[in-house]
């Protein structure tokens, strides 16, 4: 039986949402870790440092 | 002599990342999902429930970044109470508890009347003689009293103390909850005709997703819980974040669970060609997770009785706890009549916000559904989080410098305010669902509103705020007047600025007002700032004396802890349209480009911003003002004009095209276009346009040559971006750190980035 086009779309928007938050949350982590190991206190020095790594 | 021993106390920090962990999934998972998935079933399918719910998950990790950023930055923090009080003042504070406090108490009712549901079927089962004749949904409502009363009475007893005494709850709920969704899952794997309940995945087409995930949206929330364990939680800036942001993920992945094993469980009609299982179960609404499981016999149905009761009733133990905390915190601040504050002498728990809590839970059972209080809480829990993800853009932009952060989300600020957006969205949907608890929601924002401007303002106890005005003389300009704010830290800074204040409220014919600032350190409470008072009476005296000659002046004295944020709070206060501010030519501050008060003042500021640096006291004969076409160029030559001596000085626009513009810029063009706005003759308003690839160094170059004689520059500052303002270097910025004349660097405000700024 062949998927109709709701269904393939349907799973398209779930995998896309379930791969968007993963890596979110990934990214979240790597973002805790390097933060935790600097010693900047601004949000603006945070920035300018995660941007050079 | 003899010395006393010196006593000191702090908070012991024995809150571990894991019981954090367990505090967020326990206020998070509760009755709410299995709702949810009855409701998403019935409206939209397996499909759109599935796609509803990994949509939703993804709007609360992005809304749990949110928060974990703020928590980050905030981690002694009360939580929302205090985002909101921080980033849109106290008012927005108490709404926010407001609205907290009726979204924990709706929740508990939910939970309460859920495991009512289940436990008042196990009664009827085991005890049929007693309880069968009397009607179900009676005996739903009696249990569900008891349930409250129940938990309202061991709150007083002083049983929970710490939001940590439902963690033993929390344990059973996650072994048991991942156990029911696995097990069925895997139950269904031994019988494969009942994944045929999967099938048509969309019955009901895409209509449904939105109401669904509107509707859903109560499932995702509570993590907030987490925060008010800041001041004991381990590493709190780091711990916070990550227990936020795991347990929204992982309740994402539950839920997806357990929606597939709710449409699973289902065992299909023998034969199963008669009707689907979305037929057969989609008009049990909320409810259909329990006709589901029926298809799993007696112990796959008592597993799910005891999960869904463990999880409602933990969730209702929080539900209790936050919403007494919220009334009690919300009197002891005044904001509450004081009663709420009351503690028992001899249970030492807070008895009058705590039965107060009860009785609003009591009356929410009365009022409403299970759907409707299912839609309340969801309506509650949207404003909350969009107020969640605005908070979040204003903090980092008013406060981003001088908060020590553990996280950053990432797109900022484009995530939030999506996120924002697609919540307010929902919010709207949710109306759709089921009218009338959304109405009360809006009614109970209302309320709040008008309860706060007659009540909870007047007598609102003064806490420690940012910003303090310990002495001001008042001039109240005429209504429609130009304001001119000079904003001065140092008082020598004031004296270079009398001549061009001078000329800019004459051109304006403004009333100008001298804002000094003296900063507080974060050690010393705001309420003893009185001893910083001699300080800045004595720079404002040393002011008068010079400037108070020149001009009609009135002055303010400006306590705060950061002085940039101090500046921008001053001039939304005073409704300024232009503030005047000097510079000293470079920056000793890290990250910035200008300085790290100008920077952020540019950044923020609601009104037309002049910076001055070495700008002497004499007429300015020959004015350069270099400009590309930027929405500030015009503002630069205004402000030119102004300056420039009015009897024989001239001023040279300067173009330098490099031939990489999308749009060519014609500096007479730009003349004419302006002539009309500057009060300054045209004719001595000269043009000179120069080919160059190297803009900065040619612009410089002319500029400092001797030849040219120029004796004041003006720039128009380049925008700053509003998704990214942290972000990039401009043209203006090394042209004035490299510039050594007279320096003016102008900024209009534009009507949209005035109204950003003044919200965001």
């Amino acid at each position: 039986m062949t998927p109709d086009g709701a269904t393939i779309a349907g799973l398209v928007i779930l995998v896309l949402a379930l791969v968007l938050s993963t890596y979110l949350v990934l990214q979240s982590r790597l973002t805790i870790r390097r933060i935790a190991q600097k010693h900047v206190k601004s949000a603006r020095l945070l920035l300018q440092e995660l941007k050079h790594e | 002599m003899s010395s006393q021993p010196q006593v000191s106390s702090e908070v012991s920090r024995d809150i571990s990342f894991s019981v954090l962990l367990m505090m967020s999934f326990g206020m998070t998972i509760g009755a709410g999902i299995f709702l949810a998935v009855g409701f998403g079933f019935g409206v939209a399918g397996v499909g759109g429930l599935l796609v509803a719910l990994a949509l939703n998950g993804l709007l609360a990790v992005c809304t749990a970044m949110s928060f974990a950023e703020m928590n980050s930055a905030m981690p002694g923090s009360s939580g929302l109470y205090d985002f909101g009080r921080s980033a849109f003042g106290r008012g927005a504070g108490f709404m926010v508890a407001w609205v907290e406090w009726l979204a924990a108490c709706v929740a508990g009712a939910l939970n309460a009347m859920v495991a009512a549901f289940f436990l008042s079927r196990a009664l009827v089962a085991a005890w049929r003689d007693v309880f069968g004749a009397m009607p179900l949904s009676l005996l739903e409502r009696i249990v569900a009293f008891l349930l409250a009363f129940g938990f309202v009475w061991f709150h007083y007893r002083g049983a929970a103390e710490t939001g940590r005494s439902g963690i033993r709850f929390v344990y059973a709920q996650m072994i048991l909850l991942p156990l029911l969704a696995i097990g069925t899952i895997a139950w269904a794997l031994v019988q494969p005709v009942r994944f045929s309940n999967l099938t048509p995945l969309f019955p009901a087409g895409w209509a449904g997703v939105l109401p669904t995930m509107a509707f859903a949206y109560a499932a995702f929330a509570g993590f907030e819980v987490v925060s008010r364990a800041g001041t004991e939680a381990i590493r709190p800036r780091e711990n916070l974040p990550r227990a936020v942001i795991y347990s929204t993920y992982g309740s994402v992945l539950l839920y997806l669970l357990l929606a597939c094993a709710s449409v699973v469980a289902y065992r299909p009609a023998a034969g199963g060609q008669s009707e689907t299982a979305w037929q057969a179960l989609s008009s049990s609404g909320v409810w259909m997770v329990y006709e589901s499981f029926k298809g799993l016999g007696l112990s796959g149905f008592l597993l799910l009785g005891v999960t869904v009761g463990i999880a409602s009733i933990s969730a209702l133990h929080a539900a209790v706890y936050t919403s007494t905390r919220i009334s009690f915190g919300l009197g002891r601040g005044g904001l509450l009549p004081p009663r709420f504050a009351a503690i028992s002498p001899h249970k030492r728990t807070p008895w009058v916000a705590l039965h107060f809590t009860g009785l609003m839970i009591l009356l929410a059972m009365m009022l409403f559904s299970v759907k409707g209080l299912m839609v309340l809480t969801g309506s509650l829990c949207l404003l909350l989080a969009i107020g969640v993800n605005l908070s979040v853009i204003r903090v980092r932009r008013l406060m981003g410098d001088e908060l020590i952060y553990g996280y950053l989300l990432p797109w900022f600020p484009l995530l939030p305010l999506a996120v924002a957006g697609v919540q307010v969205v929902l919010l709207v949907f949710m109306a759709g669902v089921s009218p009338v608890p959304w109405l009360f929601a809006l009614a109970w924002v209302v309320a709040g509103i008008a309860y706060y401007r007659l009540y909870g303002r007047c007598h609102a106890v003064q806490v420690d705020a940012d910003l303090q005005v310990l002495e001001a003389e008042e001039t109240r300009p005429t209504e429609g007047q130009y304001r001119v704010v000079v904003a001065v830290a140092n008082p020598d800074t004031a004296l270079s600025l009398v001549r061009a204040t001078h000329a800019m409220s004459q051109a304006k014919h403004g009333t100008v007002e001298i804002l000094h600032l003296v900063t507080v350190p974060d050690q010393v409470p705001m309420s003893d700032a009185d001893q910083y008072l001699q300080e800045g009476k004595e720079a404002i005296t040393e002011m008068k004396l010079y400037l108070a000659r020149e001009l009609p002046l009135s002055f303010t004295i400006r306590y705060c802890r950061n002085v940039a944020r101090g500046i921008i709070c001053g001039l939304r206060e005073k409704r300024t349209d232009l503030l005047i501010m000097g510079w000293r030519g470079r920056t000793r501050s890290r990250g910035f480009k200008l300085g790290s008060t100008i920077d952020p003042v540019l950044e923020c500021s609601p009104c037309n911003v002049v910076v001055i640096k070495q700008v002497a006291d004499k007429a300015f004969k020959r004015v350069f003002v270099p400009v590309a076409g930027g929405p500030n160029s015009a503002f630069a030559l205004e402000v030119a004009a102004m300056l420039v001596d009015r009897k024989d000085g001239i001023i040279v626009v300067l173009n330098v095209r490099s031939g990489g513009e999308a749009i060519a810029f014609n500096a007479e063009q730009f003349i004419e276009e302006n002539a009309g706005s500057i009060a300054f003759p045209h004719e001595r308003v000269h043009s000179k346009t120069i080919d160059s690839k190297r803009v900065v160094d040619t612009i410089v170059d002319e500029i400092e040559s001797d030849a040219n004689a120029c004796d004041l520059v003006v720039l128009g500052a380049s925008p700053r971006s509003l998704l990214n303002p942290f972000v990039g270097e401009t043209v203006v910025n090394h042209i004035a750190r490299r510039c050594n004349r007279s320096l003016v660097i102008a900024q209009k405000a534009g009507r949209l980035r005035s109204w950003i700024g003044a919200w965001l």
